[in-house]
């Protein structure tokens, strides 16, 4: 086994992590993306096997081809939560709204601007839109894909004791 | 493979440990409990990795790595990963998200369905969707990303700072609705 396969695998794998960021970065700039998660998610399954392919290429072995495919694989699991804190965080928003207001916002200017059944309504669409739910005669209920959802969150919010949250 | 090994063991630890702590006492700020619980765990990593062979007794020379440099640092990054992009989102989630709450808030529900009022007074275990409001405001406040005067929610300066950055962030990906 050569002593450099590894830092080989490893260094295969940050270079296309970084290629998916500047790729994610390049598209979204340009292009109204209406699929955010899914076309992120292609981009690190692409360079995921980027990484395989030029590994294969650098005649690197299978094991430490998987290394590299794990940068990649850990660089998601880094990346989705801060692309979804910009992206989506109510906290985010808040905060830049208080900012855009020269005297900042009192509590019913804020209740003003996020009127909590419009939010709700809103998300319930998203929801919907994703295939989390369905909704009947005004009532959602969960899809399958919204019980394999919510079924582990829920076993995690009973073991660590974490009551209702929100 | 010996670094990837131990890494997997310290996440497996790090999660066991932090259900022992969150079943066995009430911790207030749990976040930065399971961040110090992490913490606790990398010198312990790094300690396993220097007490033990190459091959921790079992693992064919194929698997051995020839620079334990790399083959430690790799280890500690998918250790860090598992936690901050794995663990600790698990807990950001079942603690804060707001889809998932009104997800779990249907299937509670006698029935399994709500339509939107419903929700609105169920949500938060029954203190309703205000108190989401409300409760992500104190979070700006205690965080120290706003401050209250006279009545009035303003951005102190390291709040300013994070909503020009996100601000930016947003216009630059055409992020105009969340998803």
């Amino acid at each position: 086994m050569s002593a450099d396969a590894l830092g080989t695998a490893l260094a295969t794998g940050a270079a296309w992590t970084a290629a998916a960021v500047a790729g994610h970065l390049a598209i979204f700039h340009m292009v109204q993306v209406e699929h955010r998660a899914r076309t992120l998610t292609l981009l690190f399954a692409g360079a995921a096997l980027a990484t395989s392919w030029t590994c294969l290429l650098l005649d690197v072995d299978h094991w430490r081809t998987l290394y590299g495919m794990s940068v990649v694989a850990c660089a998601f699991l880094l990346y989705m939560p801060s692309y979804y804190t910009v992206a989506a965080s109510q906290s985010v928003q808040l905060v830049i709204d208080i900012h855009a207001a020269a005297d900042g916002l009192s509590l019913e200017e804020i209740r003003g601007r996020y009127p909590v059944d419009e939010i709700l309504a809103g998300r319930f669409q998203t929801l919907l839109w994703a295939g989390f739910v369905t909704e009947r005669d005004g009532r959602f209920a969960l899809t399958g894909k919204g019980r394999l959802t919510s079924r582990p969150f829920r076993a995690v919010k009973a073991l660590w004791r974490l009551g209702p949250g929100g | 493979m010996k670094g990837l090994l131990l890494a997997a063991a310290g996440s497996l630890s790090c999660v066991l440990a932090v259900t022992v702590l969150f079943r066995a006492a009430t911790v207030s700020r749990r976040a930065a409990a399971m961040l110090y619980l992490f913490l606790a765990s990398v010198p312990l990593y790094l300690a396993a990795y220097a007490l033990t062979p190459a091959d921790l007794g079992w693992l064919p020379d194929r698997l051995v790595e020839q620079s334990a440099f790399v083959c430690g640092a790799f280890g500690l990054f998918v250790h860090a990963a598992l936690f901050f992009g794995g663990w600790l989102q698990v807990y950001n989630l079942a603690e804060r998200g707001f889809s998932l709450r009104i997800l779990i808030d249907i299937d509670e529900a006698p029935g399994g369905a709500l339509s939107a009022d419903e929700e609105e007074a169920r949500y938060g275990g029954g203190r309703g969707m205000r108190w989401m409001l409300d409760k992500r405001l104190e979070g700006l406040v205690t965080a120290g990303l706003a401050t209250r005067r006279a009545d009035r929610l303003v951005a102190t300066s390291k709040g300013a700072r994070a909503a020009r950055l996100f601000g930016g962030l947003r216009a630059f990906l055409q992020i105009s609705t969340p998803q």
